[in-house]
């Protein structure tokens, strides 16, 4: 029988067994535990296809799964699964799959309005996330009319207004400009009380903001300090994955 | 908003519409019934009856079409919210009007960087494999629409959405809110009675 509670509270996740499974069979993840404590930054790296995604969803029960996960000590199941979406902030991939409102400050108070909160506590809560964000002055304009990095602060701040115990963003760095690639980069190592899981390609980004690391290919192949993940180069070829470039050298084309 | 953008707003909105009325005013006047013929041509009679059938019918729906792209461009969708929770119309019914206004905005995007690509492949291709192309894309495209409103459903339910729209800070349905919706009202009576 699963349990209702975790047997470790202490813990921010606590995934035990899990398993996801394709429309058509094919497993997404196997066997996966993952645990988290509260102000741990990890880092969720693989090759394409290893079911970083999958496992992020499977957080807050946008994929069917088996297994168990808990978070802050509460089972993820059909009666808690707000409960579960109000604490695990999901950055998606793609910004474009996570605006949905006429306006930016609309899309932004979404997840604090459905939250019951007064008109008072979800102005000030949007006001802080566009902040944080740097979009203050675009609150009015409509998501769609943003550019990509634009509305990739803007997911970003329709999380950051829900005030998660745990952050999950999904490839947060794709498409950004170097300029505000670095910028989310420094807003990440400010952010010194966040919980954090980072799935992502861009080790640099990674070695930057997570000091641990755990890396997936469709089950955990490797768990632990991030530096000594990113320096075994021979595990991360094995999983067509490359040291960061800042650890390599830059090597310039030459003909 | 400012006015010249809501009248450039409304144009393009317009511009996806009229081409349909058209089409369907061109239908209406070639199968409408009528006794006085204006002119025959390779079969198709056109009357007197069916032109004016037509011409109406597309006035009509021009009309009704363009106040309520006014109405949507005039009135915040938010306030929408407010004002139909006011007078007591379910949930779900608010739910769906939201969602509805949303995905149709959302999918006006989509369609519009759909097409950009199509101009963008289809320049050296002659009519009939751009028309060929186009069709392939128009499925493509609806199978996007279907992937869209399942992110919009995960994207809406990630933030906490339980059925119910949240009624947000300072969205209330105001006077003048009220005054655009009676001036789209009558334009609907008219265009629907006369």
């Amino acid at each position: 029988m699963k349990r209702e509670t975790s047997p470790h509270p202490e813990r921010i996740l606590d995934c035990r067994g899990l398993h996801c499974a394709w429309p058509g069979g094919a497993l997404a993840l196997e066997d996966v535990d993952l645990t988290m404590r509260r102000g741990e930054r990890v880092a969720l790296i693989g090759p394409n296809g290893a079911g970083k995604s999958t496992l992020l969803r499977a957080l807050i029960g946008l994929v069917p799964f088996e297994g168990e996960i808990h978070v802050e000590g509460l089972a993820l199941r059909k009666s808690t699964l707000r409960d579960i979406r109000l604490r695990i902030g999901l950055v998606f991939q793609h910004p474009d799959d996570q605006l949905f409102s006429p306006s930016i400050a609309e899309d932004v108070a979404f997840g604090p309005a459905a939250m019951g909160l007064s008109a008072d506590e979800v102005t000030e809560r949007v006001r802080e996330a566009l902040d944080t964000t740097g979009l203050g002055e675009m609150a009015a304009r409509n998501p769609l009319e943003l550019s990509y990095g634009e509305r990739r602060r803007a997911a970003i701040a329709t999380v950051l207004s829900m005030r998660p115990v745990l952050l999950a963003m999904d490839e947060p760095s794709s498409n950004l400009d170097p300029a505000h690639r670095r910028r989310l980069i420094r807003w990440l190592q400010e952010q010194t009380d966040l919980t954090l899981l980072l799935a992502t390609h861009d080790l640099d980004m990674a070695a930057e903001t997570c000091t641990r690391a755990v890396l997936l290919s469709r089950r955990i192949v490797a768990d632990g300090p991030i530096r000594d993940i990113l320096a075994d180069r021979a595990l991360l070829e094995r999983h067509d994955l490359e040291p960061p470039l800042g650890m390599q050298g830059m090597r310039y084309y030459e003909t | 908003m400012e006015r010249t953008g809501i009248i450039n707003q409304l144009l393009r909105r317009l511009r996806f519409v009229v081409p349909m009325l058209l089409a369907l005013g061109v239908l209406v006047l070639l199968r409408a019934p009528g006794e006085e013929v204006m002119f025959r041509l390779a079969g198709i009679r056109i009357t007197q009856e069916a032109l004016t059938t037509a011409g109406w019918t597309t006035i009509r729906l021009l009309a009704i079409a363009t106040a309520s792209m006014l109405f949507t461009l005039l009135v915040p969708l938010s306030h929408v919210v407010d004002g139909m929770r006011r007078v007591r119309i379910p949930h779900p019914v608010v739910s769906v009007t939201w969602m509805t206004e949303r995905f149709l905005a959302i999918l006006t995007s989509d369609l519009r960087r759909t097409m950009d690509g199509v101009r963008a492949r289809s320049a050296a291709l002659a009519l009939p494999r751009r028309v060929l192309l186009g069709t392939r894309i128009a499925a493509s495209f609806l199978l996007r629409a279907v992937a869209r409103s399942e992110y919009l459903a995960d994207a809406m339910t990630a933030r906490g959405f339980d059925g119910r729209i949240p009624i947000l800070p300072g969205a209330r349905w105001m006077r003048r809110d009220s005054f655009i919706a009676s001036a789209c009202l009558v334009v609907f009576i008219v265009a629907i009675v006369l």
